[in-house]
């Protein structure tokens, strides 16, 4: 990555997601989108997008949660905006991770226009209500719902399913297998 | 994989030099519409193998260009838990 100071009026395009906690509460999202909002006003940035993608499945266990929701964000700004942003980002508990990308260097400020209503990003599509949160009892098989979870989950992801504590749901899962079969 | 007595003997003594199979052209230099981005998974996942590797040029014909974007986009999606670092069955 270049290191040549900027000139006057430009700034640097950046790119940031993060992951968070799959039973997050709405108010706690909002929350760190909000310091994320503060961190590039106060250091001069200039927010250009926010998408919200909505609960995933992680490729792998972070934190030993197997799904996260992922949030996606461009700014311009130049480098003290990233390190608030991920200071900001360090601190919060909610973060299970977070990756910022480069992706223009000298981009004049004139050219791009500032989304002030990008300003509070709407976590409402991230909790849908049938989507089983992420809890102890759940993973160790012990609710109603774990055994029906993790037979669906293995459809996609067989590793996954070690059916350790969780005789009732190797046993649907074999059921099942005999089934389809 | 289609064997030709031609390239697959090794007769050409003189340099060595051994073709395989038929030429395998980039995905990327064909189309040019196409973009490496990390952020895209689908699009990762015919370049790395079922244990989550990376394949090499010589497998997915990958030019030298493309094959160093796509090591980066896929080691940027591995970060981000788009895409395994490692994967068993």
């Amino acid at each position: 990555m270049s290191r040549v100071a900027l000139a006057q009026g430009h700034a640097r395009e950046f790119e940031t997601i993060y992951i968070l906690r799959p039973n997050i509460e709405r108010e706690k999202a909002t929350d760190v989108a909000g310091k994320l909002n503060d961190a590039i006003t106060t250091t001069k940035g200039v927010l250009t997008t926010v998408e919200l993608w909505g609960q995933r499945r992680l490729a792998y266990p972070i934190a030993k949660h197997h799904r996260g929701v992922y949030v996606f964000m461009k700014y311009l700004g130049k480098g003290d905006t990233v390190a608030e942003i991920e200071r900001q980002l360090r601190l919060s508990d909610s973060v299970l991770r977070y990756q910022t990308i480069q992706l223009r260097n000298n981009v004049l400020l004139e050219t791009v226009t500032e989304r002030a209503d990008l300003a509070s990003v709407s976590f409402e599509v991230a909790f849908e209500p049938d989507e089983p949160e992420f809890t102890v009892e759940r993973e160790l098989g012990l609710d109603a719902q774990a055994a029906e979870r993790r037979r669906r989950d293995r459809d996609t992801d067989p590793e996954e399913f070690d059916g350790l504590n969780d005789e009732e749901g190797a046993a649907a899962g074999a059921r099942n297998r005999w089934e389809e079969n | 994989m289609e064997t030709n007595d031609d390239f697959d003997r090794g007769d050409d003594k003189g340099d060595g030099l051994r073709r395989r199979g038929r030429k395998r052209i980039c995905r990327y230099c064909s189309d040019k519409a196409m973009l490496i981005d990390y952020k895209d998974p689908q699009a990762l996942a015919y370049f790395i193998t079922e244990r989550g590797k990376i394949v090499p040029r010589r497998v997915s014909g990958a030019c030298s260009l493309h094959q160093r974007e796509l090591a980066i986009a896929i080691k940027r999606a591995r970060i981000i838990a788009l895409l395994p670092f490692t994967m068993t069955d």
